[in-house]
């Protein structure tokens, strides 16, 4: 796998992640 | 799609469901009271990130297990992405959740619970100073041994006080089962940073290696070859490296890796080598015979593959060429008759580590070795310039959808070949690259 594609995978990941984060905080809040 | 991307996938996908497993653990305990968006957004993101600076212990701690055939190079790419990940998170944490309720700048206030207040900018700070340290080593002036423990420190010290901050919050860990399961969690990325950091190098120790040659190459570099000091073996892929530790104790700073470039057929000898940098390697002409070493490994996966009929192309810069003399010696050790291409960059035609041992493998091997020269003398015949498309159009064979391509060198480089290769049509998984630059 060409090192390009770690690194993208990282702000994947993160975007990802921090999408999920924002889905679930606003099932949980009130 | 490849084995190797269906590979990445499944890593990735593992990687993102271990992160969030501090968050699974806060929510299976819901408190009854509900709070407002920018509340919980904020304290989740502080539980991930917990979860991505543990995980961040994890996918650098070396571990077998862990994502080896993705290569080492690329778990560091991604190690450094998730650094910077973190850090944003562990700003985010506190913004987000003050920006909702000012009065939670108590937190942070040393004049309310000093020791809280204190800790927590402590946290922030090694945070800050983790990736800062990281991403501008040598602007901050930092050795790379000196580097390597502070890096290790802040680590412990930023993920064990992110978990003591999570549990002393109480909102999502207040039962005593979800602190269990949390500390739990994060207990075990320290167990594997202690067992990467101290119970590996322990059971090394019984297993020593011992120099017996040291010789000069050209290009500034020095070759130290290696016997075991014991009837213990090590077996690797060519292209591989070792993290080497030369003294009487395997307990040093001085751990560094370096690609083997010897035979793989060896595996009584191994030999590397290494280019006067500055740094630790300014020592390594001064090693005499005799002097103890312990190695760990071997790591990564710049190996070619050797059945492939359409061969391979080699790229190297500068020193670069030391798992390519590794996989050429082992490929000839081997009888291979695959076709072989290395371009080889160098800034002067004397800084060509290897050259004339590169003639006598061009005589055993189906190979081709192309010198770019960066900085020629007015006689200089051959290639002169850069790396480029250009260069790898006029140079190289049209790609023909199967053939690998692996480069090591400095940074510039590899960026440049890589781009120039994808331009002819190579797929990005069948190039390799190994970057021994990356902090």
């Amino acid at each position: 796998m060409l090192h390009l594609y770690a690194r993208h995978a990282g702000t994947v990941i993160a975007g990802l992640l921090v999408l999920i984060v924002l889905l679930v905080a606003l099932a949980v809040a009130g | 799609m490849s084995p190797l991307t269906r590979k990445a996938l499944f890593w990735c996908g593992t990687y993102m469901l271990l992160v969030l497993i501090p968050l699974v653990v806060a929510l299976a305990v819901r408190p009854a009271e509900s709070r407002s968006l920018g509340a919980e957004f904020g304290a989740f993101l502080g539980l991930l990130a917990l979860g991505v600076l543990s995980m961040q212990i994890v996918i650098s701690g070396r571990h077998r297990w862990f994502a080896e055939s993705l290569s080492f190079d690329n778990i560091l790419q991604f190690h450094r992405q998730t650094g910077i990940f973190a850090l944003l998170l562990v700003l985010a944490h506190p913004v987000v959740m003050i920006a909702t309720r000012p009065e939670w700048i108590e937190f942070l206030d040393p004049r309310d619970e000093t020791p809280r207040a204190m800790t927590l900018i402590l946290l922030l700070a090694a945070t800050l100073l983790l990736v800062a340290s990281s991403l501008w080593r040598t602007r901050f002036g930092l050795s790379y041994e000196w580097w390597r423990a502070l890096h290790g420190t802040l680590s412990l010290f930023v993920v064990s006080g992110g978990l003591g901050h999570a549990l002393m919050v109480q909102h999502y860990t207040a039962g005593v089962i979800t602190s269990l399961v949390l500390i739990v969690v994060i207990a075990v990325p320290l167990l594997l940073l202690l067992e990467s950091r101290l119970f590996r190098v322990w059971r090394n120790r019984k297993r020593p290696w011992r120099v017996v040659d040291n010789r000069q190459e050209l290009g500034d570099a020095a070759t130290l070859t290696l016997e075991a000091d014991g009837d213990h073996q090590l077996k690797f892929a060519p292209g591989q490296f070792f993290w080497i530790t030369l003294g009487d104790t395997p307990f040093s700073l001085q751990q560094h890796p370096f690609s083997m470039v010897s035979s793989a057929s060896d595996s009584d000898r191994i030999a590397f080598t290494a280019k006067r940098l500055g740094d630790f390697t300014d020592t390594l002409p001064d090693v005499k015979p005799g002097t103890r070493a312990f190695i760990e490994g071997p790591y990564g996966a710049f190996v070619p593959d050797a059945d492939s009929d359409s061969g391979a192309v080699l790229i190297a810069g500068g020193i670069g060429i030391t798992p390519i003399m590794s996989i050429l010696r082992t490929l000839r050790d081997q009888g291979t008759q695959v076709p072989l291409w290395l371009l080889y960059a160098n800034k002067t035609w004397d800084e060509a580590t290897f050259r004339e041992e590169l003639v006598e493998l061009e005589k055993a091997l189906p190979l081709e070795v192309i010198h770019v020269i960066s900085d020629p003398e007015p006689e200089w015949q051959g290639e002169s310039g850069k790396i480029d498309e250009a260069l790898v159009r006029r140079r190289l064979p049209a790609d023909d959808g199967r053939r690998e391509y692996l480069i090591c060198g400095p940074g510039p480089l590899m960026n440049a070949a890589e781009k120039a290769l994808l331009s002819i049509g190579a797929a990005p998984t069948r190039i390799y690259s190994d970057r021994f630059d990356i902090v």
